[in-house]
């Protein structure tokens, strides 16, 4: 999988953040939003059953106290005692009296001390609203079971149907107690229809709009009393969510056309019927506007998305373009151009990283510098180990094969020559020298005049050391042979090649050092070198020895060297395996 | 001269079995019903005096049931006084066709009335040295007194069939005499919900002890 760049990483970055900051906003918003219209709801909720609460406290209250005052009249309860179920008309004729101030539409009944209810006539219309004089009986049956609780007063409410319409009763229930033997002597109960209230069933069929808006009324059971008509069949879905969600002070109703519902139980007299408030808010408005909202939310997110977009563009641009020439000045590090520059473009971060590039690019470049003028001052494999801090001070004693290359004739040929010519032909004559010493694994220890010292085997060796030097001593031989055919000066080398233990290391001060290697077989490589003839390879026995049939020798008488107090044993090389020489004239 | 002579002798031939025979007496014991919750005794109306007096312990009626002649007269006109806010006697037993005058010797306003089926009236508000309104009480029943003024006035009428009747005293205890031998019902009226009663047969000279035990 390609990795993404810096760009697109940028980019995804901010388009995130601006994602994720819009999501955030929209669900803090819309939180807002609900909990704002779900305050104000409750809010008008309460306000309105506050509003009815006191209406119907103001309504209900001088009726309660017009009730109680009756309840305490002399005349009543001595009316009401000499009452019973089938003469009462007294009791209603000194009722009438008293209550002449009562409206039209308020009706009053008695009860006896058993809750047998008093008939003033048999055929009085005051059952009328309450489906008749029988249904009255069956729907005020718990009068006599209130008498004997302590309440002296119970209000609630009662739905009642009359002429095919319910209509919400309210109700008062005084009971009449003589003062002085505190004997129950029946009950005076006073109802009046709740104004504005109509069951919502009634309503035309027609009016679907009607359940928008704010709307009141009174759950009683199971059925709805509001102020303006709920058509079915929401009406119906109303009275049963209602009747299973009593427990529950607000609910929502009708997913395809939400409402919320505030219910709160109107305290009842034991025995009534429970009833609740009602409060009925359309959802309508707060959907609208959230939508609205969530649909402004997500412009504005939008449009910062482009924004956040664009200026990551331009940002991204201004930071890629630095990058780039930074990723390209790297390439051209690896590639081993150390003089690269980037250009700096700000005093930002990315400027610093330039400066910084550019600084290392100086210090890679300086220690390149250092590098190949130490290579050319030291065989390139001892510049490494010195480098790598490996040839440390001090010596180690190892197996190594020296050979000694010099030329024949040297001093007579450059008596007359003038410097820069002798200078010329050595720097052509080492360099081919150099180049084969190097193939053939060996590292040219120094150059003395016209003498190459180089050693096989240290500063690590490469496995047959004695074989290397043995093939390098007669390439020696066999490049400058090929070298006096192009080149204006004909040099004839000889070369002596030993094998040995030897001390190997960097020798010198702390200021100066020189890796080379010292012991007697050194010396004997030198000696050999010197009694080699023109075209010559000399080797010592050891070197013999380690060869074996790789190499083919002539043995040359012995050989009494200058430094070495016996005769030393000496051999005409002549190959080594593919590689021979002539034998020199 | 003569119409006093003829009044005289008739009297005498009425009261000669009383002198003839030696009559009957009952004495006994009604346990009466526990005195209930006294009332504030507040006046209905703001500015009428408060009346803080409970009512006495309500005695019980004793009486003789049985058939006897009616009165060659009219009984004896009866009282029942408004006087301290109360109705004294609390509970006053009378013969049918008795007239009750309602004299009230309190210095402020009564307004006595009664709703009852035996006798529906309202005497209205009248004061201490106004002439006391009277009511003939021509059946036998029950009547309950009451004062719209005064809430906690209460007071009974018991019209009876009958001239052997007396009152217990407040801790009950009763006694009848001058009572004719024969088969009666003793009856001890507490209420309209507790009348206690037991069959009697009197001789004359006899003396009976009666308790009844409320009901």
């Amino acid at each position: 999988m390609r990795a993404m760049n810096f760009r697109l990483k940028l980019l995804l970055a901010m388009m995130l953040v601006v994602a994720g900051a819009t999501g955030t906003a929209l669900y803090v918003s819309q939180q807002r939003v609900q909990a704002t219209y779900q305050k104000l709801f409750a809010q008008l909720s309460h306000a309105k059953i506050e509003s009815f609460t006191s209406l119907q406290e103001t309504r209900l209250g001088a009726l309660k106290d017009k009730s109680r005052e009756l309840a305490q009249s002399v005349r009543l309860q001595a009316a009401l005692h000499e009452s019973d179920e089938n003469d009462a008309t007294n009791l209603y004729l000194v009722a009438k009296d008293e209550l002449r101030e009562l409206s039209d539409n308020t009706i009053y009944v008695f009860f006896d001390s058993q809750g047998r209810l008093l008939v003033p006539t048999q055929n009085d219309s005051r059952f009328n609203r309450f489906g008749g004089q029988g249904q009255f009986r069956k729907q005020f049956s718990f009068v006599g079971e209130s008498l004997t609780n302590n309440l002296p007063q119970q209000v609630g409410m009662v739905g009642a149907m009359a002429d095919g319409r319910w209509q919400l009763q309210q109700i008062i229930v005084t009971k009449v107690i003589d003062p002085v033997t505190q004997e129950t002597l029946g009950a005076l109960l006073l109802a009046f229809p709740v104004p504005d209230l109509v069951s919502g069933r009634n309503g035309s069929p027609s009016q679907t709009n009607s359940t928008t808006g704010i709307k009141f009324g009174i759950w009683l059971d199971g059925r709805i009393y509001s102020t303006e008509p709920i058509p079915e069949p929401h009406i119906s879905d109303l009275e049963r969510s209602i009747s299973e969600n009593l427990k529950q002070t607000e609910f929502l109703i009708w997913p395809d056309e939400p409402h919320r519902v505030f219910l709160q139980e109107i305290t009842s007299g034991s025995g009534l019927p429970a009833a609740y408030q009602v409060c009925l808010y359309s959802l309508a408005d707060f959907i609208a506007d959230q939508h609205k909202l969530k649909i402004r939310i997500l412009i504005f997110g939008a449009l910062t998305l482009l924004g956040a977009f664009l200026i990551s563009l331009v940002l991204t641009h201004g930071l890629s373009v630095p990058l780039r020439e930074l990723v390209a000045g790297t390439n051209e590090i690896h590639r081993g151009n150390f003089a690269v520059k980037v250009r700096v473009r700000s005093r930002d971060d990315i400027g610093k990283l330039a400066s910084s590039f550019n600084e290392m690019a100086e210090g890679l470049a300086l220690k390149e510098k250092y590098r190949t003028v130490l290579n050319l001052v030291a065989d390139e494999k001892v510049a490494k180990q010195l480098i790598d801090n490996q040839a440390a001070l001090g010596g180690e004693l190892r197996e190594v094969s020296a050979i000694f290359c010099d030329v024949r004739g040297f001093t007579a040929l450059t008596q007359n020559m003038p410097p820069e010519e002798v200078i010329e032909m050595l720097n052509e004559h080492m360099a081919v020298l150099a180049r084969v010493v190097k193939q053939n694994n060996g590292v040219v220890d120094k150059f003395v005049g016209d003498a190459l010292m180089a050693i096989f085997g240290a500063p690590i060796s490469h496995g047959n050391d004695a074989l290397d030097a043995a093939k390098c001593a007669l390439s020696l031989v066999i490049e400058r042979e090929k070298l006096n055919q192009t080149s204006k000066h004909k040099l004839r080398i000889g070369v002596g090649l030993a094998t040995g233990k030897m001390v190997a290391g960097c020798m010198g001060s702390t200021d100066r050092l020189n890796y080379t290697v010292l012991g007697e077989r050194v010396n004997l490589a030198a000696r050999l070198c010197s009694s080699a003839k023109a075209g010559q390879v000399i080797i010592d026995q050891t070197t013999r020895e380690r060869l074996g049939e790789t190499i083919s020798v002539a043995p040359l008488p012995e050989l009494h060297l200058k430094g070495f107090s016996e005769n030393v044993v000496a051999y005409e090389l002549r190959s080594a395996e593919n590689i021979r020489i002539n034998t020199p004239q | 001269m003569r119409d006093k002579f003829v009044k005289l002798l008739t009297a005498v031939i009425c009261a000669l079995p009383l002198f003839t025979h030696a009559q009957a007496t009952i004495d006994g014991n009604v346990t009466l019903l526990p005195t209930r919750a006294e009332s504030s005794g507040e006046s209905r109306y703001p500015g009428a005096p408060t009346i803080t007096t409970a009512p006495a312990q309500l005695p019980a009626v004793v009486f003789l049931e049985g058939q006897f002649p009616a009165a060659a007269t009219p009984p004896p006109t009866a009282r029942m006084v408004q006087t301290n806010a109360q109705f004294v006697p609390g509970i006053l037993p009378i013969r049918t066709g008795t007239t009750v005058e309602f004299p009230n010797d309190d210095d402020f306003y009564h307004n006595v009335f009664s709703y009852s089926k035996l006798k529906s009236f309202d005497l209205g508000r009248y004061k201490k040295d106004e002439k006391p309104p009277a009511i003939l009480f021509d059946k036998p029943g029950v009547v309950r007194l009451n004062c719209e003024i005064h809430q906690q006035m209460r007071g009974i009428i018991v019209v009876l069939d009958t001239p052997y009747f007396t009152t217990t005293s407040t801790n009950g205890t009763f006694h009848l005499e001058n009572l004719p031998a024969g088969k009666y019902v003793l009856k001890a009226w507490l209420d309209e919900k507790h009348v206690c009663e037991q069959p009697v047969e009197l001789h004359d000279g006899d003396k009976l002890h009666i308790d009844f035990p409320a009901k």
